[in-house]
This record gives structure tokens, sequence and C-alpha cells, in this order.
């Protein structure tokens, strides 16, 4: 970018062209007063403070764009003027109690007030207005006080430029003008979605959140919320959390958070967390000291070990630990314990990713950046209701299809928050997924849309597919999904047409019988369009927890160990046993669904569940409990008495991810790290001591320094950790596959070829719901009604 | 800039207003981005400079040269005038006029909310209710 050189005050400026004369000065540090302006919002010039003298005429800075040779004064009588008289308005109608303000010391209107210089004596002269507008506590998180408000409208433009939700407007004129929700209603009654970016932009103290503490330091972490894995800074005052503001330079949220990771921070200093261990003793879950509680979990799986053998044991890992604690689960399992039998709840919601995605490409992960997104001509999104589950991914989404940069395909039953942004709403019938997909194949194949050199040169079974798909005429199509023949052939031809085009899932189509005929459907149709393997066109599987990726990618799944190398593999088998200097099983073990099994058949005897809930969170309940209750021994390592803990027979506390360094892999593959911010809670403990603690336990000490030193270890036994090297992460994270300390990661997945050898396969997926079918179906949602707020495992 | 206008209509006015009125309206001008809100507070400002006299008078004598503002327009009835018809007595809002029929009325001002109905249903031959300022309305008591 160009740079523009001008003066402001006889001093020379340097400024990239295209900024305003407001931002350039604010670029070289030289104050302008103003209210309106935000960086992140268009400019708009609402508050006419930042008056300037631009060669001779009084302009509004935040309006004017740079060009060379500009003469700009900011304190000629004429616009000290015109901004006094401004600003002794605005502080009339403002509250004087400043003492009193969560925004004291931070406030725009303050520090406009003093720079300018207010004279109570020449104020004297305005007429002040009462104060007595009722102030809106509605909402549970954030307060907003029209009286403080001086009608920037950065609030409004927040909603609507960067959210795209536009619950506030001004409303009424003149003096009379307020903020306020469609119908003048309580914000809690409004399309207010609680992210809470304007709270977080609110130059004054009108929009304040509801309970606030100024913190005393920060400390930059990932939200333990969902898959997308924001930046975040957590404000720590003592040993409590108070506060959370987004990071701007994290390249997956810009600074956004939804209202989980911005407000839903109550749960780490909560009274209700577990703080010391317990252990069942005559029916019922008494304290006990450390010692005790890890004696007892290590002669039990001892016992269980020695008398049914290794496979009776069982492990649940957590999509919600680091991504070193799963490494080091495994690790326990197989190495200590002698079996396979680890798994986690990737199990339910994302097998069916990691079974379609490596059959068709070799790899189990979503192939894009969430950055890239924005710039796909079209998105087609299936199954994955992204406002609610994504938010801050589901921005990009919004932003591209409002602002025309991309054509939004959106298939799914519901009329979901998506569909007010989508050119085409694609209402198939609940299970059709894989016919609706098999319909827009054979309309590309038909109409001759196919990439043929994309297809020649990297993928096989085109015939067989096309074979296949025959059937799949729009009209046969719409019989069974209902979806109209003339939309079939809309959406393949936007799909077909697009330089990049870019599929999101969720577990809208996995989480069926079908799932992963879903995933082969989806990746045939990114397949024989050729968007695979270039920026902004892939598959993207959407993941569900902050670290449901990285406890993939350690091994916690019965068949593979870190990096996804096969527990069958000879080579690879002895790699880690050379590694870890313990024969291994050679056995796939029991899933997550398996276990549950075993135990009701007394196969499985033990079970360590690491933060995870399955009673509340698996399918079948009763099964489950029936279960978990069969066993001999359940350990419990969690934040709090979950259903699942209150059946254990040893409860261990555990630390939260405020209270630990190490890594986590968000889902566009980006590893990146945790830090301490607290000191466990309590007696809690951090879980790769307690993992340890038990392993020493059993007589296989494993000792780390730190976090650092777990990674190290990972690095070296896995291929696509190979450069995850923690020192390397303190800036944006790498995204893996990382070979080397060299290899700056891959933001997309296969550009030159598949990882598998031979090539991407298309297998055929046939499968597919009877038609003539008219039993209405319930939709599938989560058991919360929408993500992890009562599910925190 | 409205409630200024307003309050010196309405006998509320303060002495630096005028002068308040034209920095608001510099202001407003120098501080707009489109032409409308260049132009909106001209009314004003033109007023005042040519005009400013009578926005002096409102402020500081207490009265309206044209007798457009209500606040600063009294009433009186000319007892030698008035035939006792009775119409404004029956027509006043606040029964602020007294007198018997065919005998001179009589206005009481502690009433008088100033609205002109009085004026306006007193018969033009008759005449009998003038519009005065308060100067001269006390100047006759």
């Amino acid at each position: 970018m160009a740079d523009v050189t001008f003066t402001i005050d006889g001093e020379r400026v340097t400024a990239d062209e295209g900024m305003t004369v407001l931002e350039a000065a604010l670029a070289n540090d030289l104050y302008i007063p103003h209210l309106s302006h935000h960086p992140d919002l268009e400019p708009y010039g609402g508050c006419r403070l930042c008056v300037v003298d631009v060669g001779g005429k009084t302009e509004i800075s935040c309006r004017v764009p740079i060009r060379d040779g500009l003469v700009v004064s900011t304190d000629t009588p004429e616009v000290d003027a015109a901004r006094r008289i401004t600003l002794e308005l605005l502080i009339e109608n403002h509250p004087m109690e400043c003492l009193t303000c969560a925004k004291n010391d931070q406030c725009e209107l303050q520090r406009a007030a003093a720079y300018i210089g207010i004279d109570p004596k020449h104020m004297a002269r305005l007429r002040r207005s009462e104060l007595t507008a009722p102030v809106d506590r509605s909402n549970p998180f954030f307060t907003y006080d029209p009286n403080m408000c001086v009608l920037c409208g950065i609030c409004v433009r927040t909603c609507d430029e960067l959210q795209a939700i536009g619950a506030l407007d001004f409303m009424y004129r003149g003096s009379e003008t307020k903020i306020g929700t469609f119908g003048n209603k309580p914000i809690a009654d409004s399309r207010c979605v609680s992210c809470g970016e304007c709270v977080a932009r609110c130059p004054v103290g009108a929009l304040t959140p509801s309970t606030f503490q100024r913190p005393l330091r920060e400390v930059k972490t990932v939200c333990p919320y969902c898959g997308v894995g924001c930046g975040l800074y957590l404000g720590v005052r003592g040993n409590r959390i108070t506060h959370v503001r987004g990071a701007t330079e994290s390249p997956t949220n810009e600074g956004s958070l939804c209202v989980k990771g911005r407000f839903g921070y109550g749960f780490v200093n909560h009274p209700d967390r577990l703080t010391r261990p317990l252990v069942r003793r005559n029916g019922s879950l008494e304290d006990a000291t450390w010692d005790e509680a890890l004696d007892v979990v290590a002669d039990r799986f001892a016992g269980i070990k020695a008398q049914h053998g290794a496979d009776a044991l069982a492990v649940l890992s957590s999509a919600k630990c680091t991504s070193e604690e799963n490494y080091l689960l495994q690790k326990f399992t197989r190495a200590v314990l002698g079996t396979n039998n680890v798994d986690h709840c990737a199990r339910l919601c994302h097998s069916s990713t990691v079974a379609g995605l490596a059959a068709s490409f070799g790899s189990g992960a979503m192939t894009n950046s969430i950055a890239e997104i924005g710039n796909a001509d079209v998105i087609f999104v299936i199954g994955s209701n992204t406002t609610e589950n994504h938010p801050v991914l589901s921005l990009r989404i919004k932003r591209a299809a409002r602002d025309g940069t991309a054509k939004l395909i959106v298939a799914d039953p519901r009329r979901i928050e998506l569909t007010r942004f989508a050119d085409l709403h694609l209402r198939h019938a609940c299970g059709t997924d894989t016919c609706l997909l098999n319909g827009l194949v054979h309309v590309i194949l038909r109409d001759g849309m196919e990439d043929r050199e994309f297809i020649e040169a990297r993928t096989e079974g085109i015939n067989e597919l096309a074979k296949t798909i025959e059937r799949y005429t729009p009209e046969f199509v719409e019989a069974i999904t209902g979806v109209c023949a003339r939309d079939i052939e809309r959406a393949a031809r936007l799909y077909a047409t697009a330089e990049s085009a870019t599929i999101l899932y969720a577990m809208g189509i996995t989480q069926h019988t079908s799932g992963t005929d879903n995933v082969l459907a989806v990746a045939n149709l990114a397949m024989v369009t050729g968007n695979v393997g270039k920026e902004s066109a892939g598959v993207n599987a959407l993941r569900g927890q902050n670290n449901v990726q990285g406890a993939c990618d350690m091994g916690c799944l019965v068949n593979v160990y870190p990096g996804y190398q096969k527990v069958t593999d000879t080579l690879v088998r002895e790699k880690f046993e050379a590694a870890w200097g313990v024969p291994l099983s050679r056995t796939p073990g029991l899933t997550l669904v398996e276990m549950i099994h075993a135990a009701t058949e007394g196969k499985v005897r033990g079970m360590y569940v690491m933060g995870e809930n399955p009673l509340l969170s698996d399918p079948d309940t009763n099964h489950v409990r029936k279960g978990l209750e069969s066993l001999d021994v359940l350990v419990v390592q969690d934040l709090f008495m979950t259903e699942t803990a209150a059946l254990a027979d040893v409860v261990l506390p555990a630390a939260s991810f405020a209270e630990k360094d190490g890594t986590v892999t968000n889902t566009e593959r980006r590893v990146q790290k945790l830090r301490r911010a607290i000191a466990p809670i309590g007696d809690a403990r951090v879980d790769s001591r307690i993992i340890c603690d038990i392993s020493e336990r059993m007589g296989y000490p494993m000792r780390y320094e730190s976090p650092a030193r777990i990674l190290d270890e990972i690095a070296d036994l896995t291929p696509l950790y190979g450069g995850i090297w923690a020192n390397r992460l303190d800036g944006d994270g790498l995204q893996w596959p990382c070979p080397d300390r060299s290899h700056a990661g891959m933001p997309f997945l296969h550009k030159e070829a598949f990882s598998e050898a031979s090539g991407s396969s298309m297998p055929s997926s046939s499968s597919s719901r009877p038609s003539g079918r008219t039993t209405p179906i319930l939709c599938f949602s989560r058991p919360d009604g929408c993500y992890t707020t009562i599910i925190r495992s | 800039m409205l409630a200024i206008l307003e309050d010196i209509t309405e006998n509320r006015g303060r002495t630096d207003d005028v002068e308040l009125l034209l920095e608001l309206g510099r202001g407003v001008k120098a501080g707009s981005l489109c032409g409308l809100g260049q132009t909106a507070p001209n009314p004003v400002l033109t007023t005042i400079r040519y005009f400013r006299d009578e926005y002096e008078a409102h402020v500081e004598e207490e009265r309206c040269p044209a007798m457009m503002c209500r606040e600063f327009v009294y009433y009186r009835i000319v007892p030698e005038q008035c035939v006792g018809c009775m119409l404004c007595a029956k027509a006043c809002p606040q029964e602020a006029i007294s007198g018997d029929r065919r005998a001179a009325h009589v206005l009481d001002q502690t009433d008088c909310i100033h609205c002109g109905i009085c004026f306006e249903v007193c018969p033009p031959k008759v005449s009998a209710v003038q519009p005065v300022t308060r100067a001269e309305l006390f100047a006759e008591a």
C-alpha cells in the first residue's frame, strides 16, 4: 500500500493510502478528540468532535481521506469553537458521577473533555436535561443506561456491520433520540444474541458488563468453548477471573467473541467446583487426601489388570483438556494399562468425518483455514447451525453473504438464522442428506460442469460414481428430499461454476446412521468440481469442542497412535514401543459405545473418565447408567460433580483451562497455547500431574518438567506435529501438518496431492432413505438445545 | 436550539441565550457533513442578524414586539367599549371573566392563561378585548 505524506499542525506525517485524517493522526500517536470512530468500523462521522481545519476549511477528520500535501490544523479558533460547543452539549446531557462509573478513566468522553478543556461556569448557560431514562437491565450479561449514552452509534454499527444482527438502532428524533431495539422492547426480548461486542466497544459507560471488576493483570489464552479456538485475554485479580476480552491479533477471531467466550467464565471460580478428592466408602463419596485417592485408583486398576487382563480397563479422554494431557492419558492407557481402549467424545460427533474424509482424502480434518471462508465465492453449509454452534466463525459467512462477495447455500430442514443470509435454502427432509448431495453431483455431471482436469489428475473411481448417481435425477431427489428439482439444479450450478466453493458441515450430517456416507457424498461433491486443495475451497468439518481436534490428533482413538498412526502397523508400533519402553497391544480397542456395552456384559471392569460426562452426553442414558454401575471401579476426573462423577468410586478434582499451560488444536488444525492464569482452585490438580502420579504408582514413572517437554515428545513421535514446538507457538500458533521446525504450517490441505499415495478415491455413497417415506422425523439437536453450556465434557 | 427558542418565547429566556444560539448555530454548520445540516441553523442565525432587537425584547424586556408569543401577550377589557354581551365570559376556558349582562366585564389576570379566545370572540364592532404587553397592562394599573 502506498504511503501518503501530509502535514498535521506543521509536522510531516506519513500514513497508508486510504486512511482518513483521523486514522492517520491516531496511527501517528496524535490525538484528535473523537467518540464515534472505531477502528473496526466504517467511517461514520456521528459525533462531530473530530473536526479539524483542512486547508482553511473546517472538516470532520474521520470522513476526509488523506492525500499528499494535505495541510491539517487541529487547533484553530474555529475548530476549537465547533468542537467545544458539541462537547459541552454532550456533557450537559451526561451524568457527572464519573467516580462510580465502570468506564472511569477509560472513557472517551472524559478523554475528549480533558483535552478540549471544559469551564463549568461557561457550561452553566446550557440547560441541563433531566437524566431519568429507565436503565435496561433485562440482559443478564450487560446493562444499558441511556442516560450515559452519547449516541455515537458504535453499538448500532457493531451489531450491524460486524455481527450482521441489527438488534440495535437509533430511535426517535432530535433531543429524544435514543438507542433502542425493534419495538422499543427490552434488550433481552430483542434479536440480541448477547455477544457483548457492543459492550466491548462502547466508548462511555452506557453499555457495561453486569458484573465488572477491572482486572489487575491479563493473560492471553484460548477460549474453552467451541472448536473455533478464539484468542482471548483473561482478566485476573487475585485468583479470580473478572473480565474477558477478545484478542484482536488472533487470526481465528480477530477480536470477536461470542456470549460464551466473553461472559461464560463464571464456572472457573464457581463455588460448586470440586476442590478435594473423593473416595466412595460405605456407599457414599467422602473426602480423602490425594495420596489415599491415587493409591485407591492405582491399586484397583492394577488389581483388575492382574485378574481380568488389560482389556478389562477402558479410558475416556477429554476434548476439553489440552493435547499434552490427552497424549499422556493415551500413553498411560497404552503403556501402563496395556490396552488400546482409549476413546473420547469425537466418536459421537465426527468419527464419521474421520472415516469418510480419511477414505476420500486420506486425512480427516478441516481442509481450509477459518480466515479463508470469507474469501470463497460460494459457501455451502449443510448440517451446521453455525450461528449457534460456531458463532464467531459464522460472522465470516454472514458478512460475506451480506456484502455479496459470496453466494450462500444452506441445506437444513430448519429455518436457521443463516438462512436469512442465504441465496438458496434447501429444506430437505431429515436423513436425506446423501440423496440431496448425490442429486447435486448428478446435475453437475449431467450438465458437464465437472472439473475434468482435476478428476483425471487426482481422483479415481469417477466411472463408478457416475454409475451410482445416475438414478439421482433432480425429479427422483425431489421425491425423496422434498427439495424442488429447480432448486437442486440452481444449487448445483452455483456450486459448480464458482471459482472457489467451500463446504461447511457439522453434526447435522455426521450424527446419522448414514453419517459416513454423508461425509463421502460431501467429499465427492467437492472432488468432482475440483474444489479441494486450493485456497478458500474445500471440505470443512466444524469441530465441536475446543480441543476435539487435538484429542483426535493425540491418538485418543482406539485404532491410532498420535498423528493417526495405526496401532496395527508393526513399524509404527515398534517406534512407540521403543520410545515408551514397553510392549504395546496390537489390537484396536473398544470404542466409547462398545466400552459401555462391554461394561454391561462385565467384560470391562474398570473405567477412567477424564473430563467427560457420558451419562449426560452419550446416547441411551439408562444403558450408560447400567454400564457404569456394573463397573468394579469408575474413576472420574472433572471440575464438577457431574452425573457421571456421582456414580464414581473415586472423584479427582481437576483444573480448568484457566489453571494450566498446554496447547489446544482448533477446528482449522491450529495449535495454540493455553496459558495458566490462576492457580488451581482448592486442592484441585492439573490433569497431567494426576495422570503422571497414577502412572508412577502403577510402576511407570512419567516425569515432565513442563507441558512443553510433553510437546517435545509428541513432536518426536508424530510427523504431523514434527515442527510444533512450544517456543514457536507464541504468535498465531501453527496449523498442522508441520513436519519440521522450519515448516510454517499449512493453512489449507491437499494442495499438490492427497495424503494417500494412491490419490483420492470416490467411493460410491449410494445409501439413502427409501423413497416414498412420509413419516415426519424429529430433527436432531444437541441435548441442551444449542451447545456445550450444560455439557461440560 | 429548539428548546432555547421555546424558552425564549415562553418567558424563560436567559440573558446570554442569543449568544448561545449563535454559538450553537455556527457549531452545527461547521460540524455538518451534508447541505441539510449546514443550512439547518440558518433561520435562527439570519433572524438573529436582522431581528436581534426582537430576541432581546423577549429576554430583557419580557415583551414580544410582534405580539405573537402567547406568554408575552396580555389581554384587557376596555370597560368603556364593553357592551356586556357575555360572549367572552362564556368562552373563557378559565372562567376568568366575570360581569353581569349588559354591564362591563372584568378579566382576572391571575387566572388568565393568555389563550386569546376572548379576543377572538369579542365582536369586531365592539372590540372591547385588546391585546397589550405586560408593561402596558401594568402602566394602566
